[in-house]
C-alpha cells in the first residue's frame, strides 16, 4: 500500500465528506400480526426492540473502527398496509404511533415502511392507510410513508394517485405550523424498489429476509473532488472529453462504494443478520461540498437547470452505477444519483435564482434515480395540479423501466419565492413555482388507470 | 556451526548496491533469508536476515560487505553488522508486514505544519500502548507533513482507552490531526480483490 493511497483514503473522509449516509436494518412485522390492534403494536415495538436493540451502537462501534461517519442509522419494516390489514384508519395511526416508539426507544433516526403497494388497486386496508396518513404524519417524529402507485408491470393506478394528491395537501396542512414538513416525510414511486435504506421510501419489502442491513453510502463530494482534480491535471495538449470525466466518477465512485460495502458486511455480521444491498446512491446534503448541484456545474455548465443539465446527470447517474456495481456484491435500492431541491445546497440556489425549474427537474428525473424529491411548491396549488404532477412522474418510470418518485410538499401559506426551512439534513429552498396551476381537473377527474406500456409483455 | 547475522547497509543511493552487497554476501558464504529495503531522499538503506553455514564474526563480514561497496562507489556507506537474537525462532513467524493479514492492523494517520518532535511524540504514544510500528512513512503535501503509521494493535487491552489518549494527544497538540483506521478500510478502497 502506497502512501499516496493512504492519503487520499483519509482525504476522502476529512476533506471530501465521505460518509455512510444510511444503515438501515429492515424488519419483517408479518408475524406481529393480530386480530386486535394494540396487541400488534406490542408486537411492533417487542420484535423491533428485539433485533435492534443494539444496531445503532453497533454502527458508531463499526463506524469508529474505520474513521468514517455513519450519518444515519434506520429501520424499514413490512409495508404496513399488510399488517394492519382489517383495522380502521384510528387502527392505522395506532400502528404509526407505535412504529415511532420503537424507533425512539432504540435510538434509530427514523423509520420507514408506513406504505403500500397500490399499482393495481386499492384495497380495505390500503384506503383505511391513505385515511390515516395526515394523523399519522402529524402525530409521529420519526415515522416515513411511501405508495407504490405504479409500475412497469401493471400501469398506473390513476385512482391512487387522484386521492393522493389531495393526502399530500391535507398532509402539509396538519403540519402548517412546521411548514408543512408532514408532506416531507411521505412519498410516491412508481416501480418502488423493496430494499431502498433511504427515506422517505425506504421499506422491508415483500420477498425479503425475516430481518436485513442495507446500507446507503454517499460521497458527492468526493466525486466533485475526483473531477476538480481531473480537470486541473490536464494537459495543454491533452484532450479532455466527457468519456474521461466519466471515468474519474466511475473510479471515484468504485472506492465511495466499497466503504458502504465494508461497513454495512460488518455491522451485518456483527448483528448476525444477513447483508443485503449497498445503495450506491450520490445523495447531497445542504453542507458546502456534498452537492449534486455542483458536480453538475463542474461538468460544464454555468447555472444548473441549463440546456446541457440532463444529459450530465446522465452521464453521473451511470458512471455512478458502473463503478459502484463493480466495488459491491450486490447492488440495490435506488442507486443512483440525488437530485433533492431543498437538501442539496446548489440546486436550492439554482431554485431560488429560477434557472432551475421544476420542467426542467422533470427533464432530469428521466434519467436520475429518484423524481421530484424535497421540491417545496405554493401551499395555494390544488390537489389535482398535485396528482398531475405526481402522474408525469410516474410515468417517467412507468415507461421507462426505472424508479421515478414524487416528493412534493406543498407550504402551507407560502407562495412562489418564499423560503421555506427544515433545518438539518432537510435543508432549506424558496417555494419553486409551479406553472399552469388548475389546468389539470379534467384529466385526474378520469381517474382510472394508465395501462401498463406494451414493452411490459416481456414473457 | 552456523552464523546468524541481522546486516545493514545506509549509502547514497544507485543502481547496483544491492547487487553488490547480495554478491558479497553470498561470497562470504551467506544465504538470505529477508530482505526489506527502501529509499528516501535519494539514500538507500536496506536491512536483511543472512545466514553463513560457517562459523564467522560479524566483524568479519562487515569488513567484507565494506570493501565490496567502497570498490563499488566512492559515496560514503554505513555497514553494520550483528549476530541475529534467536533468528531460527523469528524465521519461523510470518512477516506481518507483507505476508499475514492482521487482525488488528490499524493505520494511524497524523498530519501537522510543525514536524518538531511528531514522530517521537506518537512513537511514545505507541510504546506506552503495547503497539508495535510495523512501517512507518512521512510525506509532506502543502505544506501538511504527514506521518502514517501501520500498527500492530495485538496487545492492546482496550481501544477506547487508545482513542482517548489520541484525543488527549490533539488536544494538547492543537496543530497535530490524528486517525486511527483499520488497515481494511484501505484495502477496500484501494484494491480490487478483497475479501469483505
Amino acid at each position: 500500500m502506497r502512501s499516496e493511497q493512504i492519503l487520499n483514503t483519509v482525504e476522502m473522509i476529512l476533506k471530501e465528506n465521505l460518509d455512510v449516509r444510511a444503515v438501515t436494518m429492515g424488519i419483517d412485522l408479518l408475524d406481529c400480526k393480530t386480530g386486535n390492534v394494540d396487541t400488534t403494536c406490542k408486537n411492533i415495538i417487542k420484535k423491533i426492540q428485539r433485533y435492534s436493540k443494539t444496531f445503532v451502537a453497533t454502527c458508531e462501534k463499526v463506524s469508529e473502527k474505520y474513521s468514517i461517519p455513519v450519518v444515519n442509522k434506520r429501520i424499514s419494516v413490512t409495508p404496513i398496509s399488510h399488517v394492519g390489514a382489517g383495522f380502521s384508519a384510528d387502527g392505522f395511526v395506532k400502528l404509526a404511533m407505535a412504529l415511532d416508539k420503537a424507533a425512539t426507544s432504540v435510538g434509530v433516526d427514523l423509520i420507514g415502511g408506513f406504505s403500500a403497494n397500490v399499482e393495481k388497486g386499492v384495497s380495505n386496508a390500503d384506503k383505511a392507510l391513505f385515511e390515516s396518513l395526515p394523523l399519522a404524519l402529524s402525530k409521529t417524529k420519526k415515522v416515513n410513508s411511501s405508495i407504490n402507485a405504479g409500475s412497469t408491470r401493471y400501469g398506473i393506478n390513476m385512482d391512487a394517485v387522484k386521492t393522493l394528491g389531495q393526502t399530500i395537501k391535507d398532509i402539509a396542512n396538519m403540519t402548517a405550523g412546521n411548514g408543512g414538513f408532514g408532506a416531507a416525510k411521505f412519498v410516491i414511486f412508481c416501480n418502488q424498489p423493496g430494499d431502498n435504506p433511504f427515506m422517505a421510501g425506504a421499506m422491508h419489502g415483500l420477498g425479503e429476509a425475516e430481518a436485513v442491513i442495507n446500507c446507503g453510502v454517499s460521497g458527492p463530494g468526493v466525486i466533485a473532488r475526483a473531477i476538480e482534480r481531473r480537470i486541473k491535471a490536464k494537459g495543454k495538449n491533452t484532450p479532455l472529453g466527457l468519456h474521461d470525466l466519466a471515468e474519474e466518477i466511475k473510479l471515484a465512485s468504485f472506492r465511495v462504494t466499497r466503504c458502504g460495502e465494508l461497513i454495512g458486511r460488518e455491522v451485518a455480521k456483527t448483528l448476525g443478520i444477513p447483508f443485503g444491498v449497498v445503495d450506491l446512491s450520490l445523495a447531497p446534503t445542504p453542507k458546502v461540498g456534498d452537492s449534486i448541484g455542483e458536480i453538475i456545474k463542474l461538468l460544464g455548465v454555468d447555472v444548473i437547470g441549463a440546456p446541457g443539465s440532463t444529459a450530465i446527470i446522465a452521464i453521473l447517474n451511470d458512471a455512478v452505477k458502473k463503478g459502484g456495481a463493480f466495488a459491491s456484491q450486490c447492488v440495490g435500492g435506488l442507486s443512483g444519483a440525488f437530485i433533492p431541491v431543498m437538501e442539496d445546497s446548489e440546486l436550492a440556489n439554482a431554485a431560488k435564482e429560477g434557472t432551475l425549474t421544476i420542467e426542467k427537474l422533470e427533464a432530469m428525473t428521466s434519467v436520475c434515480s429518484v423524481g421530484f424529491d424535497m421540491i417545496p411548491i405554493p401551499g395555494y396549488v390544488d390537489a389535482e395540479t398535485i396528482s398531475a404532477l405526481i402522474a408525469d412522474e410516474l410515468a417517467i418510470g412507468m415507461i421507462n423501466n426505472k424508479t421515478t418518485a414524487a416528493r412534493i410538499i406543498p407550504v402551507p401559506g407560502k407562495k412562489e419565492g418564499e423560503m421555506v426551512s427544515f433545518g438539518g439534513l432537510y435543508g432549506e429552498s424558496v417555494v419553486m413555482t409551479v406553472r399552469n396551476v388548475g389546468k389539470s381537473s379534467r384529466f385526474i377527474n378520469f381517474a382510472g388507470k394508465i395501462p401498463a406500456p406494451i414493452h411490459s409483455l416481456k414473457n | 556451526m552456523s552464523s546468524e547475522m541481522v546486516i545493514s547497509v545506509t549509502s547514497y543511493d544507485k543502481p547496483g548496491i544491492i547487487c553488490t552487497v547480495t554478491e558479497a554476501i553470498n561470497d562470504a558464504g551467506g544465504v538470505i533469508l529477508n530482505l526489506s529495503q527502501t529509499v528516501l531522499d535519494k539514500y538507500f538503506s536496506m536491512i536483511l536476515f543472512a545466514i553463513f553455514q560457517r562459523s564467522v564474526s560479524a566483524e568479519t563480514i562487515k569488513k567484507e560487505l565494506t570493501k565490496s561497496l567502497n570498490q563499488f562507489s566512492k559515496d560514503k556507506v554505513e555497514v553494520s553488522v550483528i549476530e541475529s537474537k534467536s533468528l531460527s525462532e523469528s524465521s519461523d513467524k510470518p512477516d506481518y508486514a507483507s505476508d499475514k493479514e492482521l487482525e488488528e492492523e490499524y493505520v494511524l494517520t497524523a498530519s501537522s505544519i510543525s514536524r518538531q518532535n511528531i514522530v517521537a511524540k506518537i512513537s511514545r504514544f505507541c510504546k506506552d500502548n503495547h503497539i508495535n510500528i510495523l512501517n512507518l512513512y512521512t510525506k509532506t503535501v502543502n505544506d501538511l507533513y504527514f506521518m502514517i503509521f501501520f500498527l500492530d494493535t495485538s496487545s492492546v487491552k482496550s481501544m477506547e482507552a487508545v482513542r482517548k489518549q489520541i484525543k488527549k494527544i490533539e488536544s494538547d497538540n492543537p496543530d497535530l490531526k490524528i486517525m486511527l483506521q483499520h488497515y481494511e478500510i484501505f484495502k477496500a478502497t484501494n484494491e480490487i480483490n478483497i475479501k469483505i
